[in-house]
This record gives structure tokens, C-alpha cells and sequence, in this order.
């Protein structure tokens, strides 16, 4: 051979291997999945907090201690679990000792962690029925107090909502954005009768406390979903004997029947504007998405497809919905306009996806994968290029996203009964919410602008 | 080693090359035809891996077509006698024994043959009880989401319902409804528990 032709050769096999290898990997599955770790790799520059004591206003008429440090374990949690800040609490670090009033800032300024930008503090006024507390954010460079002197006034018993308004306001003045810590999530609870179970369906305060049950009609009443206002609450119930679309007021009352086709119907989702409710419904002969008002009027067919077509989610924006579909064989997500058309598959493994939801921002779906026995969360970019496996143990369903985007709400059973967890977006920390002894599942998360 | 069989390539190539070029193509021609010739072979072995993969799920209509079941027994009664109607007690502790629970395989709906076996018995019993009315209850086990569970409930009780219809069963007397996996006969948390509530559930109409 003449040494020209040997290189040539060379040449061309290599091209031909090479476009063997790729065309074989380009028919597998070939996405990578992070483990998540939060997506604070970015590097979300936290702000030092201190929070001290809640003190008793001079001349109060009651004084109770145990209020007191309940309050302030309250604005740690909220200032906390808020992703912003780092938060430390003054009487660890005077460990013991009598910590002074935030307001004596020069004698504290010395003990602080390095960095420590604010204080936080408060002196409340409490009588046998009612609780006021003068909040301060002493802005620990300038000496001023960025509260301005506001004072929030509540009944006693709901001390805990007092709390969570000052620390949202804290929010607001720090970084402009809006707090979630009054902000409500409804759920399902599965309660054991005595030959059979009843669903019902619950709320409870974003941190888990306050546990209210908003139904009572002791049969299924299941897929809870806030309207964008948290005014309204959409669910699914077998009330009259099938399964129906039902709307509920925020306090329990005022219940309405929405839907009344043949068949099963459920899966609520609320668009951002409160306009729309988008749905599953099976009344023409197969389960398909549905739009419709939010008077339960004017529904549309959306999917034209044999598959099961369910589990409808809005996109931030309200032009799209993502979906679950079976279309491809097993269950993947779907995502189509808001009038039905330009259906496009974001998903594409062998497991099974399931209830996808939107994040806020418009920028991730979160939804629920794997084989049945182990499903975890999963988050992924809407065009589908980078994936994050969120949780590691148990089975886990049902995500839904905080309305600031920050944190993400599922159902996970991986400590033996099915309860409410949420982990933080930037930093992958986990809070079980729940621990009543029920099945916890289906938690639906929305501002409560209603008091 | 690789070199000898570099070399083997090589020669066999070097072969094809001269062979074709006797019919006058060239040695461009036939290594573009190469590199396209093994494009389409594995295209068509990439794509036949990919559908392979993807579960192949029978559509509504497919699950039901039943395979050929003989006729059942001619009523026992004369048909031109009036017919003692029979007392509900009778129905309800027959029923106990005739309406027992369809088990589905994980994520299916279509009826395997000890499935079609009990429903050709619960036809018989049916057909010997024209008054009779049920309703099909469509269950899951607890894995997947809530609302997928009552879609495919739903598929499982339809299932039921139209293998009934087909084995002459009048569909008014049948009403099909899913629970998806709300009501679990077994609360546990494995397979067990799992294969007892896949299941459609039938139960008597009592007026």
C-alpha cells in the first residue's frame, strides 16, 4: 500500500466510527440527571440577620414569657426557612446570659457575627384578648429602624399571624419581594374509618401549623388547588356519588358544585389571572383536558388523543399548560398551548412521569418519576436540558411550587406514612410539614390575601 | 491484533473499491455510499430498539374484543311460564359468591383469562337474573398519581363492562364508576397489598 492510501483509509474508517457511535447514542436516552443540591451554585449572597428577644412593652397589662419566646421562634423560622438571610437567634449568643433589647445597639454591635447587616426585634402589648407587638429592623450601620415604628394589632390567639405579617413586611424592606409567611397550603388527608376511608380536604399555615379541616362530607375529596388569590379552593369530590369538580370560600363555607358530566372528572388547575380552571374530565368517552370559567361555564376540549390525558398544570404566564399524558407508551410530560395546539413531549425516559407543576418564574416544571415503588421529584428546565433528582428516599408525588418560587411542596412517604415535606430551591433543605397521623398527600400552595 | 484486523479491513475495502470501480464509480462514490449504507442499518436497528422500548398499550377499543366464548346455559326456567320473581335475600347471598373481585396487572386494564373466566360466570348469573343491575367498581393500587389512578380505574371498570356487554349483557344494567386509589382493601405498602386493590369490585343495585 502506498503510504497515501494508508492515511486516507485511516480517515475515513474514523469518520465512519465516529458516525456510528452517534448515530447509536442519539436513539438511547441520553439526559443527565444532577443530584440536587439547591441551585444556589450560583452563589445567592445571604444577608446576616440577628434576632432578639421579644420584650414587654412598659406598661402592659400582661406579661407571659412563653408568648414571648414562641413569637420570637416564630420570626426565626419565618426569616429562616425564607431562603434570604442567615439568621442567628441573640440568646444563643449570649448564651444564657440576658441578652440586651435589640434597641440598645451600640453595647450589642461588639458581640455580633461578623457581617451582621440587622436586628430584629420587638416589645408587644398584651391584654387578656388582644396582642399588639412594635416590631424593630435596626439597620445596625446607620443605627435607624427601618420598621418606622409600625405596630401590628391582632387577636391573642392569632399571635402566630401577627408574627408572620411583620416578617413578610421584614421581606419587603430587605429585598423587595413579597413573603410567603401568611401564605396557606391545602391538602388531603386520608382518614381510616371503620370498614372503609374518606378523604377530606384540609389547610394549614405554610409552616404547618393551624390545621383546619375544610370539608366534612366524609367521602373522597381529593386534588386541592388555590385559586391564585388563595380566596377560592377547587377539588375533586364524590359527593354526589361520582367524581365532580366542587369550589369551597378560603373559610369553609359557601360550597359549590362546578361540574355535573358523566364520568370522572378532576385535576383542577387555576390559571395565574383566576379566570380559568383547566381540568380532566372522561364525560366524552375517554379522560382528556378540559378549560372552563371559573363558574364551571364555557368548557373546552383541549386533547384529541386516545391516551389518557390528565393532571393539567397553567404555565406562569397562563399561554401554556404542561400535562401527563400516555400517549408514548408510558407516562410522560407534555406541554401544549392554552387552545389545545403545538403539543410538544418535554419528557423522554422509560419511567413514569406524572403531575407536572409549573414554577412561577415560568422557567421550571417540577413533576413526579420513576417506577411506582420509588418515585422521586424531579425539576427540570422547560426545554428539557438539565434535570435535578430532588429527593433520594421513599416514594414522593405531587409537587407543587411556593407562589414566590422559592421552595417546593410534595407528598413523600418515606417516613411510613405519607406526609407533607417541602425543600428549599437554593439550598436543598428539607421540612416535614405534617405529623398528625393520617395520609398526608396532594399539597396546593397560595398566597392568603384574604385578612 | 487491531492492526491485522485494521489490515483486514483494509484489503476488503481496498477490494470493494476495485470492484466497483471496474463499473466505473468512484472511490469517493463508493465511500460516501459506505458511510450512508451504515447510517440507514443502524437508523433502522436505533429506531427498532426505540419502539421496542416504548410499552405497547392496547388502545380502549382493542382491550375488549373477546375471544370466542361458548353461549352459556339455557335458562333452567320455562320461558313461557311467568317467573317467580326471586327474594333479595336469595340474590344478595348468591351475589356474595358469583361477584367476586377482577385483579388487573400493574398500570393495565385489559382482562387476563381467570379475569374473563369469573365475568363469563357473572354474565350467566345475569342472564339467569334478568332483574338484576350492577355497578363495576374501577380500583388501583396507590402508586401514581391520584388522578391518573382514576383515569385508569376508569379504563379497568370500561374493560368489565364492555367484555359483559359483549357477552350480551344489556349495557343499562351495568353502571361502571372509578375510585382510582381511594379505596384500598389493603392499606399496606407492597406488592401484596398492591395486586388486592387492582381490582374492579362489583356490586349488587338494590333498589
Amino acid at each position: 500500500m502506498f503510504h497515501d492510501g494508508e492515511i486516507r483509509f485511516k480517515k475515513i474508517l474514523y469518520v465512519i466510527v465516529t458516525s456510528v457511535f452517534c448515530l447509536f447514542y442519539s436513539t438511547r436516552e441520553s439526559q443527565a440527571i444532577d443530584v440536587f443540591t439547591g441551585f444556589s451554585s450560583q452563589g445567592m449572597k445571604k444577608r446576616i440577620l440577628v434576632v432578639g428577644p421579644i420584650t414587654p412593652k412598659q406598661g402592659s397589662p400582661v406579661v407571659e414569657e412563653k408568648l414571648a419566646l414562641k413569637m420570637k421562634k416564630i420570626f426565626l423560622y419565618d426569616l429562616r426557612y425564607s431562603g434570604y438571610f442567615d439568621v442567628y437567634d441573640l440568646d444563643d449568643l449570649f448564651m444564657g446570659r440576658s441578652a440586651p433589647r435589640i434597641k440598645d445597639s451600640p453595647s450589642l454591635r461588639k458581640m455580633l457575627p461578623q457581617g451582621t447587616k440587622y436586628a430584629v426585634g420587638g416589645e408587644y402589648t398584651l391584654d387578656e384578648s388582644r396582642i399588639s407587638c412594635e416590631a424593630t429592623l435596626l439597620d445596625l450601620s446607620s443605627g435607624e429602624n427601618v420598621l418606622k415604628n409600625i405596630t401590628f394589632r391582632t387577636q391573642k390567639a392569632n399571635h402566630r399571624y401577627l408574627i408572620h405579617r411583620i416578617s413578610d413586611e421584614i421581606i419587603r424592606l430587605l429585598t423587595g419581594e413579597k413573603g410567603i409567611c401568611n401564605s396557606k397550603i391545602a391538602y388531603t388527608s386520608r382518614v381510616m374509618g371503620n370498614n372503609t376511608s374518606f378523604n377530606e380536604i384540609y389547610e394549614m399555615d405554610y409552616d404547618g401549623h393551624n390545621q383546619r379541616r375544610l370539608t366534612s362530607a366524609k367521602t373522597i375529596s381529593i386534588s386541592p388547588a388555590w385559586s391564585p388569590d388563595g380566596r377560592i379552593l377547587a377539588f375533586t369530590s364524590f359527593l354526589a356519588n361520582s367524581a365532580d369538580l366542587y369550589s369551597l370560600f378560603w373559610d369553609g363555607s359557601n360550597l359549590k358544585r362546578l361540574t355535573s358530566f358523566k364520568g370522572t372528572t378532576s385535576a383542577p388547575s387555576w390559571s395565574p389571572d383566576g379566570k380559568l380552571i383547566a381540568f380532566a374530565s372522561s364525560h366524552e368517552g375517554n379522560m382528556e383536558i378540559y378549560i372552563m370559567d371559573r363558574y364551571g361555564h364555557s368548557e373546552r376540549r383541549l386533547t384529541h388523543n386516545r391516551a389518557i390525558d390528565t393532571s393539567p398544570c397553567f404555565s406562569a404566564n397562563g399561554r401554556e399548560l404542561c400535562f401527563t399524558s400516555d400517549r408514548a407508551g408510558v407516562r410522560q410530560i407534555f406541554i401544549m398551548d392554552i387552545d389545545g395546539a403545538n403539543i410538544r413531549r418535554l419528557t423522554y425516559n422509560k419511567r413514569a412521569n406524572d403531575s407536572p407543576s409549573w414554577s412561577p418564574s415560568g422557567e421550571h416544571i417540577s413533576y413526579s418519576s420513576g417506577n411506582g415503588v420509588s418515585n422521586a421529584i424531579y425539576i427540570t428546565t422547560i426545554e428539557g436540558l438539565r434535570t435535578w433528582q430532588v429527593t433520594t428516599r421513599g416514594n414522593n408525588e405531587a409537587p407543587c411550587w411556593s407562589p414566590d418560587g422559592m421552595h417546593l411542596a410534595f407528598s413523600s412517604n418515606s417516613s411510613g406514612r405519607w406526609d407533607i415535606y417541602t425543600v428549599d430551591i437554593y439550598g436543598g433543605k428539607l421540612t416535614r410539614l405534617t405529623r398528625n397521623g393520617r395520609d398526608n398527600t396532594s399539597p396546593s400552595w397560595s398566597y392568603h390575601d384574604v385578612e | 491484533m487491531f492492526d491485522s484486523c485494521l489490515n483486514k479491513v483494509r484489503n476488503w475495502y481496498n477490494y470493494l473499491t476495485l470492484l466497483l470501480g471496474r463499473y466505473g464509480m468512484l472511490k469517493n462514490a463508493v465511500t460516501l455510499l459506505l458511510i450512508l449504507f451504515l447510517s440507514v442499518v443502524l437508523v433502522s436497528v436505533g429506531c427498532h430498539k426505540a419502539s421496542k422500548d416504548s410499552q405497547v398499550r392496547p388502545t380502549p377499543t382493542q382491550a375488549v374484543v373477546p375471544e370466542y366464548i361458548p353461549a352459556p346455559e339455557p335458562p333452567s326456567w320455562d320461558p313461557h311460564q311467568p317467573r317467580q320473581p326471586r327474594g333479595i335475600d336469595i340474590l344478595v347471598s348468591e351475589s356474595k359468591g358469583i361477584l367476586q373481585d377482577v385483579h388487573f396487572s400493574y398500570d393495565r386494564f385489559d382482562l387476563n383469562s381467570d379475569s374473563k373466566r369469573q365475568l363469563v360466570q357473572i354474565a350467566e348469573w345475569l342472564t339467569q337474573n334478568s332483574d338484576v343491575r350492577i355497578t363495576i367498581e374501577g380500583h388501583c393500587d396507590e402508586r401514581g398519581s391520584n388522578e391518573y389512578n382514576l383515569a385508569l380505574g376508569e379504563r379497568r371498570a370500561n374493560s368489565c363492562e364492555s367484555y359483559l356487554v359483549a357477552l350480551g349483557i344489556d349495557s343499562s344494567r351495568l353502571s361502571g364508576i372509578s375510585y382510582g386509589e381511594e379505596r384500598p382493601i389493603d392499606s399496606g405498602h407492597n406488592e401484596f397489598a398492591w395486586s388486592k386493590n387492582r381490582r374492579c369490585h362489583f356490586k349488587l343495585m338494590l333498589y
